[in-house]
């Protein structure tokens, strides 16, 4: 029970951390913290982090307490990184990560094939260029060899989680 | 100055880590997997009851005494292991008879306690083997083996060093995950999880340099304790603050009574924490008791009490370690984990996966900053083959050796050696997948045959043993069960992944039909 | 990185100050303090050999760091031939 009390404690002060951030703080309430109320966040953050440590010594001595309070704090690190990226945009309007209607109109744009845009290697059907010869080759092979500036070669979005 | 600092810091960090990536992500992923190593045994022999019994150390001893003396009741040296925690599963004993002419003089065996005779459960490699792989590797001699790991390890701490030198904004940007960014998002990743657990990969991968020094310090063993031979021993003897045990007097005595030297040794650490009783010089007036506390601190285990095995007197009680040997026992025993109960076990199991995908990102990161440039290169192919095969090819490999574990019927000489070929062999063919097929294809395709191999299991030891989830949740056999959750979550984990990545997939598929047209395809070769 | 057959050999002068250089000074500094700490010998060598550990890794970032072949040399073989140096002094003077 008190490793769970100090897990809570470790995630509350780390959430506290990250609003004292201004990137964070502007995710969430629209505008970055004025600097008391930056230093109000941090200063309550810092104290809740100092109470699981606590928690940890109280619920395991001190030889195993310390490990298992860095250990918590590698799990509520996980959990606000997790709630900042996909919660702030379900809390508040903050900033969100481009909607995928958007990516396709600007890719509608660019009408370069994506296979011909980043040539997958193992589909290639013509030579892809190598830096060295784009000066030598005509428009053709430049297209290939440089990516569209709008978006983002399509090749690394299919390994984007 | 700075720039050209941070820029051979980087390209330092971006070369130990291409070279000995996989092979540190191997390593990572084995020794991940050995935090639960005694939990994969249980689940690798289900003949095993469901629940282990505890019994007190005395009635346990009385057990192993019975065994021993039907099989060797002239031995000078017995060993007994007791099983009362989470880190041994069975009781196990030792002999060493040199009155015997047959060849076999030392002998062991592992005991059921419910029957006092030699447990017979399948014979398999278990979670030791996963475990051990992590710094024996597999097919090499020990020593080949322990220099690569040792290699590795001094890379990994260069890397992780250089890391973070070359990681500008560890403050500012440790909340930070931009999903859905392409380059700058595996970056993030790669941050994250990194940061997130860097005392974990600090301590895993000094701690891991420690456990390599035996033929790493020569030198200073031979400057301090000379040439010859034994130097070593004597060093370690030294440091250990070994005394020599006398050897056999040559007369007989009786034995002392053992009830009073495990209580005083109860006593001491307490109830039931005995780990270890050591029986030397059986039957001889020089004989000898050491008991040894199976208690685990993340100083390792300590307390030992040595007894005189005739009078029953203490002779040597736990001396207190210095600090440099307390220091050293301090970061094996934290590498180990051995002390971790359930919830701290799991978070070292986090963070060994969490390392682990460090590595993966890391290594999926190279190929993004690079495929524009040089992505027809045979270096990016074999660099993509490779991340493919590995990243996503040695789960599933783990996943085939719980199959095989499953699936080789029992008895079969050689079983174990088997599960052990059907993970490599595994391995070979997912490397094989990932060269021949176009890389976003490998992915998917590889990401749906782990969620495959990890989601089935739960299905697949219902259908073959009787220790599945419909038996072991009611029971609360939570080691057991607690093994069917985890892969079905890896399952769903890898099911998820896969669907988002295929779906990406074939809407750039879709893009690509509805521009790519014959017509488009002259006026672009045309300007 | 420079290309070049001369960029190439600083790499390889780099990658050896830094694998063989960085483990002699390494052990030159653990020999060192395996003679001058004082505490027991087996603790001094222990402590020794575990710090051994962060000199190799430093210079290894050393031999990378450094502005150049010449530098990356000096800066591992002075603090090892010092180390060695101390090292032997300690071992005459307490043989006296």
């Amino acid at each position: 029970m008190i490793d769970l009390a100090a897990l809570i404690l470790a995630t509350a002060g780390f959430a506290a951390i990250a609003l004292s951030m201004h990137r964070h703080h502007r995710d969430l309430f629209g505008r970055p913290p004025s600097r008391p109320r930056a230093l109000a966040f941090a200063g309550t953050g810092w104290t809740l982090l100092a109470l699981s440590f606590s928690a940890c010594i109280v619920a395991s001595g001190w030889a195993i307490g310390p490990v298992l309070w860095i250990g918590l704090l590698t799990v509520a690190g996980l959990v606000i990184v997790l709630a900042l990226t996909y919660g702030a945009g379900i809390v508040s309007g903050g900033e969100r990560p481009a909607p995928r209607k958007a990516t396709r109109a600007a890719r509608g744009k660019d009408k370069t094939p994506i296979t011909h845009r980043n040539p997958d290697p193992w589909l290639v059907t013509r030579p892809a260029a190598r830096p060295h010869r784009r000066h030598a080759a005509g428009k053709a092979t430049q297209l290939v060899s440089q990516p569209a500036r709008n978006s983002l070669p399509i090749v690394q979005k299919w390994l984007v989680c | 100055m700075k720039g050209a600092f941070r820029q051979s810091m980087s390209w330092l960090h971006t070369w130990v880590g291409l070279l000995t990536g996989w092979l540190l992500f191997f390593i990572f992923l084995t020794g991940t997997a050995g935090y639960f190593d005694t939990e994969i045994d249980r689940w690798m022999q289900p003949e095993r009851p469901l629940h282990t019994a505890e019994l007190p150390v005395a009635e346990m001893f009385a057990i192993a005494r019975k065994r021993l003396q039907d099989v060797a009741p002239h031995a000078e040296y017995w060993f007994v292991l007791t099983s009362n925690r989470r880190n041994v599963l069975d009781m196990r004993i030792i002999w060493t008879d040199s009155t015997r002419t047959d060849g076999k003089q030392n002998g062991r065996e592992y005991l059921e306690i419910s029957s006092g005779r030699p447990a017979e459960y399948r014979q398999t490699g278990g979670g030791q083997l996963l475990y051990k792989l992590h710094y024996q590797l597999h097919y090499l001699p020990d020593a080949a083996s322990y220099w690569i790991v040792f290699l590795c390890t001094m890379f990994m701490a260069v890397a992780i060093v250089t890391g973070v030198i070359v990681h500008k904004r560890i403050f500012r940007d440790f909340f930070v995950f931009r999903p859905r960014k392409g380059q700058r998002s595996w970056l993030d990743a790669h941050n994250l999880l990194s940061v997130l657990a860097l005392p974990f990969h600090v301590m895993i991968t000094y701690s891991g340099l420690v456990f390599f020094a035996y033929a790493y310090m020569m030198p200073v063993v031979i400057a301090n304790y000379g040439f010859g031979p034994g130097n070593h021993d004597r060093y370690t003897n030294e440091l250990h603050l070994r005394a020599e045990q006398p050897g056999p007097a040559g007369f007989a005595a009786t034995a002392a009574p053992l009830r009073p030297m495990l209580d005083e040794a109860e006593r001491r650490w307490g109830k039931g924490t005995i780990g270890q009783i050591r029986l030397y010089n059986r039957g001889d007036a020089n004989a000898r008791v050491l008991l040894k506390s199976g208690q685990q601190t993340p100083a390792r285990d300590h307390g030992a009490l040595l007894f005189d095995g005739v009078t029953g007197a203490l002779l040597k009680a736990d001396v207190a370690r210095t600090a440099p040997r307390l220091i050293g026992d301090v970061l094996l025993g934290l590498h180990e984990g051995l002390f971790a109960g359930p919830a701290l076990r799991w978070i070292y199991f986090v963070s060994g996966l969490l390392g682990t995908a460090m590595i993966g990102a890391g290594l999926v990161l190279w190929t993004t900053k690079r495929r524009a440039k040089s992505g027809d290169t045979f270096g990016f192919r074999l660099v993509e083959g490779l991340n493919i095969g590995t990243i996503v090819g040695q789960p599933v490999a783990i996943a085939a050796y719980f199959w095989a574990n499953r699936l080789i019927p029992v008895g079969i000489e050689g079983r174990a050696a088997w599960e052990a070929h059907a993970m490599f062999i595994v391995w070979a063919v997912m490397l094989l997948h990932a060269f021949i097929r176009p890389a976003s294809r490998g992915w998917t395709e590889q990401l749906w045959v782990a969620a495959g191999a990890f989601g089935l299991l739960p299905l697949l030891n219902a259908l073959t043993t009787d220790k599945h989830l419909g038996v072991t949740l009611p029971a609360g056999a939570w080691e057991l069960a607690g093994f069917d959750l985890t892969v079905l979550a890896f399952g769903i984990a890898f099911a998820v992944v896969a669907w988002r990545l295929g779906r990406r997939h074939r809407s750039d598929r879709e893009h690509d039909q509805r521009f790519w047209t014959p017509a488009y395809q002259e006026t672009e070769a045309a300007e | 990185m420079a290309q070049g057959r001369s960029a190439k050999q600083g790499l390889l002068v780099r990658i050896v100050a830094a694998a063989v250089g960085g483990y002699v000074v390494a052990m030159a500094t653990a020999i060192c303090l395996s003679y001058g700490l004082p505490m027991r010998r087996a603790d001094a060598v222990l402590t020794g050999v575990l710090a051994s550990f962060v000199v190799y890794i430093a210079a290894v970032l050393w031999a990378f760091a450094a502005r150049n072949t010449a530098h990356a040399w000096l800066g591992i073989a002075v603090p090892a031939v010092v180390a060695g140096g101390m090292a032997w002094a300690i071992g005459w003077f307490g043989a006296l």
